[in-house]
């Protein structure tokens, strides 16, 4: 199992990107979020809250995500987050990037 | 960029807000809590995982706060409001710091303050930032006649060029009384460059002036105020140098200048054309160096035209040196290699940075020596704070804070402490520098007294010291502060009895006290000793007083018929006469040749009477010293005598009478022209050794080697010198009195003892700072070993009370308390023993000590650790003592 840590950019770019990605069919609050990502990534990839919230934070001051405070599943105020168009887009360069780079790391292993 | 300035200034502003909206951390437990319930787990149960599954609120807080723009300015202001609130809540400890840190910051910044205007200060132009200075790339003399009129006829890059004598003239200034006053030969355009635009009385230097060499002069308004109470009517008088006059044409607010490019600032009183051939030709020297045109004798500064950068006028002055300027020659005429040209903006910093930084270097040791001591002291100080602050940080650690935002809240607060210790030094930063200007009475090198005010320079050197000294003297603390295991803090249980890591840094702190004391108080006490052997310089100076007979007196009588001509002065025991006073003026240094050893080298050489040894109470140790015939003998075979170290040196054990010594010489004959030729003296006599001032070379050996000879039938300049029978001052008005008449002028007259006084009066000067600082060391590093000795003793009270439980005597306890100091002290005596060595090695080899080989002089070293020893002992015992008489039981109950 791989853990999702902040310390290194690359890793810290990959956590965004899991976050965009989770939050691109619709809104999400952080256990939200958490939870998505374990789905979409089979649980291969485990995020600490310690590492999310951080993140959510950071996509919201570059204008990536926006949030509101509104009622959960559970009846309890939760803050929930969506994608701003400037994060669609962010996505979809962010998707791109990676794809060519698992090209390249995959070229390079074959060879 | 506009949505991120926004968040930043929101993150800033409105942290309240912004911190409710991390409630969501806290929402997203009760979430996480309600999942768990739904899925059968009990409430309780459900909430202990969720907060697991989170690891812990505060610490997800705190650590989407770091992410946060403006996260460290953020957290910055919050080290600060909390320094700031720990500072208020023990403010005799706070004090006690930031005292200490300002009497540390105080001396560099004060140092650099008065040095300030030395090294950058720019000189005095009507046009500061166009001025500069043409320089040689290997510091040599800029340019002949010839290459500074090519310089300014060709240079495009400069509106105004002006040059003036590498050498200054030493000119009497015959109006009335003669006495000897700084000259110098410059371009007449020069003073305007130096931005004196009007003269005060008369008129300035023309042009005219100089195409016509006209023996005129302008005089410098200190000394028309000093000399002349200001009398307009000295424009108009002539005075005379070498027989040739000079008319005073007018009166100007000369500037000092650094006359070449390394020399300190200097006001010349009298300016006067550089073409003045006249001049210049009545001194054999000066015409020696000046009356050949090829030669370069000249520095050059001017200003730039506007909007040509340095680089370029420098590209520029090259390009004219190689088409348009006539080369230099030696003396043989074959032509001389020049070094590239620079140009610079005047300063000493942008001539040599290298030089510059090396003397700043050695300015500013002692007084950072004191910074040192002082950032120690507050080190230990806070190190006795850091250990009861340790549950504190145990506190925020658990809580999630990790430890280099905890080492930076405790750096914030040595930075608060170093900032307050740097405001409040800042009270010595304003006062000293002039203090110190006037004290060393060195205001034209460093600026008039009331005028230094520390500038940009100071306040960066003071911030860049406060930052130094905050690290320094908080690091420690802050390790310390931050307990290996947590748990053990918060338990208030230490992680071992002994805790031998913070012992160990108490001691290296120690250490460091003792050694840096150590090296400041006996850097001060070997100055100290040197400069008081020039109270008892080998020679006895009791009732001695000297007339000198200067050149520019042209005396009618040779000094040997002064000499007789002055024998039977009432109140006289003994008479000689010297080419000079010895010590006073540099010891002249000449190159001597000793062909039955084959032996080459330079000595200093005193040409003196055969009175002179009698005179001066030098014994004689082997053969004799000179009579009345050895005066007689031909110039070329002369008789010598030597000093006892001169024969150690030379000759060893062997006896030196009889050797001949060579002094290879350079003369004018009676046709005019110089010619080479070999004084050959014959040792008759070995006297005792006498103090040495400093050689006119360096090559020479300073332990007292010299070459007597007699004085030359022909000399008439020299010293003469009395011994008085009874009041010297009577004697020496006698003497004054009977030289005028004997000589046609008036002639200085002073006892010896005040001339020496005058003359070591730097020394003097120099090691009252010393000592000062020396003593400032010595008390910081006194209290900072109190201080952390006893709170080390403090600190093992525990330990002390187990040992004893455990059957330890008491004066185990004490021998330990003891011993592990004073293991401490010895090895920070050994390293400042050598870090000592080699700082007075190195002054040593540098001149900066009054006497050479002060770093082989056991007697400081011997005496300092002594008193450290005795001082470190006595404050051990001190401390040790109650520490062993304390009951166990008790002392563990209070534990």
């Amino acid at each position: 199992m791989t853990r999702t840590q902040t310390r290194s950019g690359h890793l810290r770019g990959t956590l965004d990107l899991l976050v965009l990605k989770a939050l691109s069919l619709e809104p999400r609050h952080g256990v939200g979020i958490f939870q998505r990502i374990q789905q979409i990534t089979n649980d291969a990839v485990e995020v600490s809250y310690g590492s999310l919230f951080p993140a959510l934070h950071r996509l919201d001051e570059r204008g990536w995500l926006d949030s509101a405070w509104k009622m959960s599943e559970h009846n309890r105020r939760a803050k929930y987050y969506r994608l701003t168009a400037a994060g669609r887009r962010q996505l979809e360069r962010e998707e791109r990037e990676w794809r060519r780079i698992v090209a390249a790391v995959a070229a390079a292993l074959d060879s | 960029m506009t949505r991120q300035l926004h968040s930043l200034v929101r993150n800033l502003t409105r942290r309240t807000v912004v911190d409710r909206a991390l409630e969501e951390v806290r929402a997203c437990v009760d979430i996480i809590t309600a999942n768990h319930i739904a899925a059968g787990v009990p409430p309780e149960e459900a909430r202990r995982r969720a907060l697991m599954e989170m690891g812990g609120v505060e610490v997800v807080k705190e650590r989407v706060r770091d992410e946060r723009r403006g996260a460290v300015m953020d957290a910055t202001v919050r080290d600060l409001r909390h320094a700031g609130r720990v500072l208020r809540k023990q403010p005799l400890l706070s004090a006690a710091i930031i005292v200490t840190l300002a009497v540390g910051l105080g001396a560099p910044a004060s140092a650099f303050g008065a040095l300030n205007e030395f090294l950058f200060g720019e000189p005095a132009s009507q046009d500061p930032d166009a001025y500069f200075r043409l320089v040689r790339a290997d510091g040599e003399d800029v340019a002949t006649p010839g290459q500074y009129v090519a310089f300014r006829d060709h240079a495009r890059s400069a509106r105004a060029l002006a040059a003036w004598s590498a050498l200054g003239l030493s000119m009497p200034l015959g109006l009335e009384n003669p006495t000897r006053i700084a000259a110098l030969p410059a371009s007449c355009n020069a003073l305007q460059v130096l931005g004196v635009d009007r003269p005060l009385a008369g008129r300035l230097l023309t042009e005219a002036d100089c195409d016509a060499g006209a023996a005129v002069a302008i005089m410098s308004e200190r000394l028309w105020r000093r000399r002349f109470d200001a009398d307009p009517a000295v424009v108009g008088r002539t005075t005379t140098y070498g027989g040739v006059p000079i008319s005073i044409i007018g009166v100007a607010p000369i500037p000092a200048i650094q006359r070449q490019a390394d020399d300190p600032n200097e006001i010349f009183d009298l300016w006067f054309p550089y073409t003045a051939t006249d001049v210049i030709a009545a001194s054999d020297f000066l015409h020696d160096v000046f009356a050949l045109d090829d030669r370069p004798w000249l520095e050059v500064a001017g200003l730039l035209v506007s909007g040509v950068s340095r680089a370029a006028a420098a590209a520029d002055f090259n390009a004219v040196a190689l088409r348009d300027a006539p080369v230099a020659r030696h003396r043989d005429g074959s032509i001389e290699e020049q070094a590239p040209l620079e140009v610079t903006d005047g300063t000493r910093w942008s001539r040599a940075p290298a030089d510059a930084l090396a003397f700043l270097s050695i300015m500013l040791l002692m007084p950072g020596v004191v910074l040192l001591l002082a950032c120690v002291n507050a080190a230990a100080l806070l190190l006795s704070r850091s250990v009861t602050r340790q549950r504190e940080m145990a506190v925020r650690l658990m809580l999630g804070t990790n430890r280099a935002a905890l080492v930076r809240m405790l750096l914030t607060e040595t930075l608060l402490l170093a900032g307050s210790g740097a405001l409040l030094s800042l009270l010595f930063v304003t006062t000293l520098p002039s203090v110190v200007a006037r004290f060393f009475e060195v205001e034209v090198e460093l600026g008039v007294a009331d005028g230094i005010s520390p500038d940009w320079r100071v306040f960066l050197f003071l911030c860049v010291c406060a930052l130094l000294a905050a690290v320094v003297s908080g690091l420690t603390p802050a390790l310390a502060s931050l307990s290996p295991r947590p748990i053990d803090a918060l338990r208030d249980r230490p992680g071992s009895v002994f805790r031998p890591s913070h012992s160990r840094t108490r001691r290296i702190l120690i250490a460091i006290q003792i050694a840096a004391s150590m090296v400041a108080v006996v850097a001060a006490a070997t100055f100290s000793r040197g400069a008081a052997r020039y109270g008892e310089p080998g020679f006895a100076t009791a009732g001695l007083v000297a007339a000198t007979i200067a050149p520019e007196q042209q005396s009618p009588r040779s000094m040997v018929d002064l000499e007789a001509a002055l024998d039977g002065l009432p109140g006289v025991d003994g008479l000689a006469v010297a080419d000079r006073l010895p010590i006073v003026t540099r010891e002249t240094a000449r190159r001597i040749r000793i062909p039955s050893l084959s032996t080459e080298a330079y000595a200093v050489t005193s040409d003196v009477s055969p009175g002179y040894f009698g005179v001066f109470g030098l014994p004689t140790l082997a053969g004799r010293t000179f009579t009345p015939d050895d005066l007689a003998a031909p110039d070329l075979d002369k008789p010598a005598v030597v000093s006892e170290p001169f024969a150690r040196l030379y000759f060893g054990g062997a006896n030196p009478i009889g050797t001949v010594i060579e002094v290879p010489r350079r003369v004018r004959n009676d046709e005019g022209e110089v010619v080479d030729e070999v004084q050959r003296l014959a040792v008759v006599g070995v006297v005792a050794s006498r103090l040495m001032g400093a050689p006119t070379t360096t090559s020479a050996p300073t332990d007292g080697s010299m070459v007597y000879r007699p004085i030359p039938a022909s000399a008439s300049t020299g010293v003469v010198v009395l011994k008085a029978a009874g009041d010297p001052d009577a004697v020496a008005e006698r003497l004054a009195a009977r030289v005028r008449e004997l000589v046609g002028s008036a002639s200085p007259v002073q006892t010896v003892q005040a001339s020496l006084l005058e003359a070591t009066l730097g020394y003097r000067r120099v090691r009252t700072v010393l000592m000062v600082l020396g003593a400032v060391a010595f008390l910081l590093a006194g209290v900072g070993v109190v201080g952390i000795v006893s709170f080390d003793a403090r600190q093992r009270r525990r330990e002390f009370a187990i040992r004893s439980a455990l059957g330890a005597t008491a004066w185990a306890v004490r021998r330990r308390v003891v011993g592990a100091g004073f293991r401490a002290v010895a090895f920070g005596l050994v390293v400042g023993l050598f870090a000592t060595w080699a700082l007075l090695t190195f002054a040593d080899s540098e001149h900066l000590l009054p006497i050479r080989g002060g770093a082989t002089d056991p007697a400081p070293y011997v005496t300092v650790t002594i008193a450290l020893v005795a001082t470190a002992l006595v404050t051990l015992l001190a401390v040790a003592w109650p520490a062993g008489s304390r009951d166990p039981l008790v002392a563990l109950r209070e534990e």
